[in-house]
């Protein structure tokens, strides 16, 4: 790692709050991504006749197994565990329902309450809600993960030029800017996902035909702002290129401003994924989602414990994402990385002059 | 004997762990001037603005201490009582006329306001007696210029503003603040002319806080020298210029840039020539109108010869630093730029980038002119992996330490980041910078006005000894001509984008034939030797 690399980790660490948020988050992410490993409606592995077999990664038919369907086999059914468990044994995830497995087997009314088989009851289709949280929560990570992603490249691009260039290009791009964000966007997407059965990737693209905008106010303005710098005029004196002074000389100042920014669009991501849910607007149906837990709740108010505990999740999540956001911009910080008073003196004295 | 007006006595200042003012006593009596003299960072403008009690309380404190305007304690004082003293008993002017002003009010306004408040004068009163002030300040055309807005104003005439509106309750003391550093050096001596005025007529006492010892030398009746949030040095003004007790103020005083320019070679060649040379800026644009051109820089000649240093001089706004911008192609220009005899303005595209490593140029603000936020490594090889891709990143960080050392630095500070370091070592970086691609020709764009004293003459000495060492070749821009005489062999005399006068350095300080260079001088203390 570089000097300053290495720097702002240690600037990062010692931010306590978002230090353990990272942490924190990382391991419930890390655990939502091994989900098939925790809740899931087959076996982790089964021996069957001294051989090993993964319906985790595989997938077998009955008849492999020694019944007679063509069909996938249902590992839950008594009659597929009486022919496993015969002539060997499974090794069961904790949970024994993935997001989309419907427990056949509960006595109406659904949803049920909480108990120590659903340990957070199930939902009105009596499936499990720990599952569904399980797997919706590592698909509202990745979805928001990739849609910042996109709007941070796409919107720091197009503010970095208007920015750098100035002149006509900032004026009808800012025009353009000006005018797309003035579409009414969550009726453009109820209209699009009216046309086209929405999928995690679509949903993905016609979020960010919108997102970028956010970044790009600030980006441009710190190029605006830095392109005259005479930090600037000296690297171009150098000879240096005009993309590598925007690289290296200005898009560094832009990145503080960036920063502070992205865990808002996360979060704003996570949102607007969850409220398209919410309204039947976003994933497909068989998706896990937090969204369509929290109309589930809604639908079935006399069952609090679906809405608390999607609530509880979705809280969570946005709260360490936003601590975490904080500490990495402080981090890149760099009047920040001197702990030192001289800077609080400097900026506390009118005019920062030292006399 | 009575108490003098303001009397400060072993004030201490202190934020957070430190202690910016350790026990500084000083007095301020009617009618006298008494200068706190002191480099930036000596605790001198906090040492006033404590008298004010303008410190961001409570970060600030005072643990010990006592401050004292007209027999009145003002540390612990009630805020109705410190009301009353700002800006009635006691005014205060500061460095930066442009941000000191509300932009968004007239100038009537902005003084007017505080006749009412404190006078309780009805608009129409306020309104005359804010003529009879910009009058008094010597403002030009005073009536039209009371509806007028700052960004309207000129910097000298905002400072007028300035201090008409710190004269309008007519204070007992005023504390001026670095008042005319922010300023050009005509204007200046105008300023501390009328300062002197007012204060004999008005009769109040003069806290000048400066580290321009040419101002002090001028205006002050005693002066405290500061150094480190203390006072080493008190006296009266001969006292302490003509016999300095302490070692820091023998030191200060002697950090008047000197010496003579490195001896140059008879017959040197020339370097740069700039043949018509012109480059304007483009002002404002009508509706379909063609865009009309403000000339910066006219039909300028100029020939710069090898090894030896050509001085730049003139007023802000009289095209010197433009003229170094454009002839080193970093802005447009019409006209011929040869440099060792090929035609630098026909360059383009990468042809002009081969170029770039035998001219490079040194500015004024250290702070500005480093990116804050790549390590001194990264600085100053940025030049090296544009010309030399072929350097490994051991043979660049070999020739950055070089580098390093040459301009005084430890090669060992390659990794940390410009705000680690003072603005001195942050010009230092500048140079190393620009001397990492060992160039021939060097553009100094005034790099020493925004130092301390001490500082700029270590790096006027520096400046010497690269020239001597490497035969640097220099196009020094500068308002200072104390620093200017100290390194240029050659010396033109800008106005408003023209060359008024030129010629040998020292036969241009010994009988400048014209009256802007002589005012000019005048500023910097300097008086042509063959004028009497």
């Amino acid at each position: 790692m570089t000097p300053v690399g290495r720097r702002r980790w240690l600037m990062f660490k010692a931010n306590r709050r978002g230090w353990y948020s990272l942490w924190l988050f990382g391991a419930l992410f890390g655990l939502s991504l091994g989900a098939e490993f925790i809740a899931n409606d087959r076996p982790i592995a089964f021996a069957q006749g001294g051989e090993w077999r993964f319906p985790v990664f595989f997938t077998y038919t009955e008849r492999e197994l020694g019944g007679k369907l063509e069909t996938e086999a249902d590992y839950r059914d008594p009659y597929v565990m009486a022919l496993i468990e015969a002539d060997g044994w499974m090794l069961w995830p904790i949970v024994r329902y993935a997001h989309d497995t419907i427990d056949w087997d509960l006595e109406p009314p659904y949803p049920s309450p909480p108990s120590a088989r659903h340990w957070l009851g199930t939902d009105g289709l009596s499936a499990d809600n720990f599952a569904i949280l399980l797997y919706g929560f590592r698909l509202s990570v990745l979805f928001g993960l990739s849609l910042t992603l996109i709007s941070a490249l796409i919107g720091v691009a197009v503010g970095a030029l208007q920015g750098y260039l100035g002149g006509l290009t900032d004026l009808i791009g800012q025009r353009v800017v000006e005018i797309w964000a003035g579409l009414p966007i969550l009726f453009v997407l109820i209209i699009l996902s009216s046309l086209v059965e929405p999928s995690f990737f679509w949903l993905l693209g016609a979020l960010a035909l919108f997102s970028w905008m956010a970044l790009v106010g600030v980006v441009r303005a710190e190029f605006l702002r830095a392109r005259n710098f005479e930090f600037v005029l000296a690297a171009r004196a150098l000879g240096v290129r005009e993309l590598t002074i925007m690289r290296r000389h200005v898009l560094p100042n832009a990145m503080v401003a960036t920063l502070t920014y992205l865990p808002f669009i996360l979060n704003g991501a996570i949102t607007t994924l969850t409220a398209l849910d919410f309204l039947g607007f976003g994933l497909p149906l068989e998706s896990p989602s937090l969204g369509r837990l929290l109309s589930q709740a809604k639908m079935n108010l006399h069952a609090p414990w679906i809405g608390l505990a999607a609530f509880a999740t979705l809280a969570t999540m946005l709260t360490l994402l936003i601590f975490i956001g904080e500490a990495v911009r402080d981090a890149f910080d760099p009047r920040r990385a001197v702990a030192g008073g001289s800077q609080a003196v400097a900026a506390a004295l009118p005019g920062g002059a030292g006399g | 004997m009575a108490e003098p007006f303001l009397s400060v006595r072993d004030l201490w200042v202190r934020f957070g762990a430190i202690d910016a003012v350790r026990g500084a006593s000083f007095d301020v009596g009617q009618g006298e001037t008494v200068a706190l003299v002191g480099e930036s960072g000596s605790g001198k403008s906090v040492s006033a603005l404590s008298a004010l009690q303008l410190l961001p309380y409570p970060r600030a404190s005072h643990p010990r201490g006592s401050v004292r305007i007209g027999g009145r304690e003002m540390i612990g004082a009630h805020a109705a009582l410190l009301r009353a003293v700002r800006g009635g008993e006691v005014s205060m002017i500061f460095q930066e006329p442009m941000t000191s002003l509300n932009p968004l009010h007239s100038v009537a306004r902005q003084i007017g306001e505080t006749l009412i408040t404190h006078r309780r004068m009805t608009r129409k009163a306020a309104r005359r007696r804010t003529l009879e002030l910009l009058e008094r300040v010597h403002l030009n055309d005073a009536e039209q210029r009371l509806n007028a807005y700052p960004h309207e104003l000129s910097g000298g005439q905002r400072q007028r503003v300035m201090i008409a509106m710190a004269l309008a309750n007519e204070p007992r003391l005023l504390i001026a603040d670095e008042p005319t550093t922010a300023l050009d050096v005509t204007i200046q001596a105008r300023i501390l002319a009328l300062l002197r005025e007012l204060q004999t007529e008005m009769g109040m006492g003069l806290l000048l806080i400066s580290h321009d010892l040419g101002i002090v030398r001028q205006m002050a009746d005693r002066l405290y020298v500061m150094t480190g949030g203390e006072i080493v040095e008190s006296g009266s003004r001969q006292q302490v210029f003509e016999q300095p007790r302490h070692a820091y103020t023998q030191r200060l005083l002697a950090a008047e840039p000197s010496g003579a320019p490195v001896p140059a070679q008879p017959a040197a060649e020339t370097l740069l020539r700039l043949k018509e040379f012109n480059v304007s800026y483009a002002q404002g644009k009508g509706w379909l109108g063609r865009r009309r051109q403000r000339p910066a820089v006219r039909n300028l000649d100029l020939d710069v010869a090898a090894g030896q240093t050509l001085g730049v001089v003139g007023e802000s706004g009289s095209g010197k630093t433009t003229l170094g911008l454009g002839l080193l192609r970093l802005i447009r220009s019409q006209g011929a730029i040869e440099f060792r005899g090929r035609a630098l303005h026909e360059r383009k595209g990468s042809a002009l980038v081969a170029e770039r490593r035998h001219l490079q140029i040194v500015f004024q603000d250290p702070f500005g002119s480093l990116s804050p936020r790549l390590s001194v490594q990264r600085i100053v090889e940025e030049g090296l992996r544009v010309h030399e891709p072929g350097m490994t990143p051991a043979q660049r960080a070999a020739r950055v330490g070089e580098a390093l050392q040459e301009v005084g630095l430890e090669p060992e500070h390659m990794e940390r980041y410009p705000h680690e370091f003072s603005g001195g070592q942050r010009q230092r970086i500048c140079i190393a910078r620009a001397l990492a691609l060992r160039p021939e020709f060097l553009v100094l764009d005034e790099p020493t006005s925004a130092l301390d004293r001490t500082v700029q003459a270590q790096i006027v000495d520096l400046l010497r000894a690269l020239q001597a060492r490497h035969g640097l070749t220099y196009l020094f821009i500068s308002h200072d001509l104390n620093v200017v005489r100290a390194l240029a062999h050659h010396l033109v005399v800008m106005k408003d984008g023209e060359i008024v006068e030129q010629g040998r350095a020292e036969a241009v300080f010994n009988a400048p034939r014209t009256q802007y260079t002589r005012e000019l001088m005048a500023a910097a203390g300097l008086r042509p030797v063959g004028v009497k």
